[in-house]
């Protein structure tokens, strides 16, 4: 039997099943529904960037104001390897955060949150290491029309996940202010899926953009 | 039945979320370790000449990432199928929207 206050859910009183069902019009969590349709509607704008990018990256000397050299000149890929891993692991102390609420463990959950920003901050860190590298070497963000393409892509992202760290703050601090607990514990899944999500943008990106020649 | 990954039978509700599976702590860690391991095949591509077989091997393995971190760390391998069904309506648009827009431009 579920011990919550059914008295304080924001759908009223009523009978909850072992599994606490919701009683809402498809027995699903619309916070969860509306994350995914939203994460579906992201695959778009992503799609356009990575297109987009795919398209202009080998025309360089059309529409330049100053030639200059192509992104993929420039890259480290070693450099960006360990960067990517780095988000990668991120996705994976994003699932023991989620993990360690959803068993009502309130210490943990900071650390692998806070552990899951202190990551996504490096991952950035290290993309404006590397635009700063690209800009010193000639390649700014309207250099030519590759390099826009290249910098609004990846700009995109980077700002996706800036915000996906000051949602993973501000779940830390909610969580040492006591206003997130285990049963709150799909908030903290549905940041997950977001920053999931962000991370396999960046596989993508990574594949496409920086490994195939 | 596998160890790594706790199988509690919730029963068979439609519309429930879970339909029963859920990934452990060390199931998660398995799955981290063999996304790097991936990472670092990938990264292999830039180190060693595959040849005509880089571009293949890029995107099997970049497709396989995918679906593994969609699968298992955002959990839809285990949640109700109406999950699914909204994210994978976003992909296949996106490809085919912008399939279409790279055929029209004559990038393949």
């Amino acid at each position: 039997m579920s011990d919550i206050d059914t008295s304080k859910l924001a759908y009223g009183p009523t009978e909850l099943d072992d599994h606490e069902h919701l009683p809402t019009s498809t027995g699903l969590s619309h916070e969860k529904l509306t994350m995914w349709a939203f994460l579906g509607s992201e695959c778009l704008l992503f799609g356009a960037l990575i297109s987009t990018y795919l398209l202009l990256r080998n025309k360089p000397d059309e529409l330049a104001i100053d030639v200059g050299p192509k992104a993929s000149d420039l890259f480290d890929i070693p450099f960006t390897s360990v960067s990517s891993f780095v988000l990668l692991m991120s996705s994976l102390t994003m699932v023991l955060a989620v993990q360690a609420i959803q068993g009502g463990d309130d210490r943990q959950t900071r650390l692998w949150l806070a552990t899951t920003a202190t990551f996504g901050a490096v991952f950035i860190a290290g993309q404006v290491y590397e635009f700063t590298i690209f800009y010193n070497e000639g390649l700014g963000y309207t250099t030519n029309i590759s390099s826009s393409a290249f910098f609004t892509l990846t700009g995109f992202h980077g700002v996706h996940v800036s915000l996906g760290i000051i949602m993973l703050v501000s779940l830390w601090f909610m969580s040492r202010n006591g206003r997130l607990t285990q049963r709150n514990a799909e908030t903290v899944e549905i940041v997950g899926l977001y920053w999931h999500f962000v991370d396999i943008v960046w596989i993508v990106i990574f594949g496409i953009v920086y490994l195939i020649p | 039945m596998s160890t790594d990954t706790a199988i509690a039978d919730h029963g068979t509700d439609v519309g429930h979320e879970h339909e029963g599976n859920h990934l452990t702590f060390n199931g998660a860690i398995k799955i981290a370790a063999i996304l790097a391991a991936i990472t670092g095949v990938e990264t292999a591509t830039y180190f060693f000449d595959f040849g005509s077989a880089a571009k293949p091997v890029i995107l099997v393995l970049m497709a396989t990432k995918f679906l593994v971190v969609i699968g298992y760390f955002m959990h839809l391998k285990y949640d109700n199928k109406m999950f699914a069904l909204l994210f994978s309506i976003g992909i296949v648009f996106a490809l085919s929207v912008y399939g279409a827009f790279l055929l029209t431009f004559n990038y393949f």
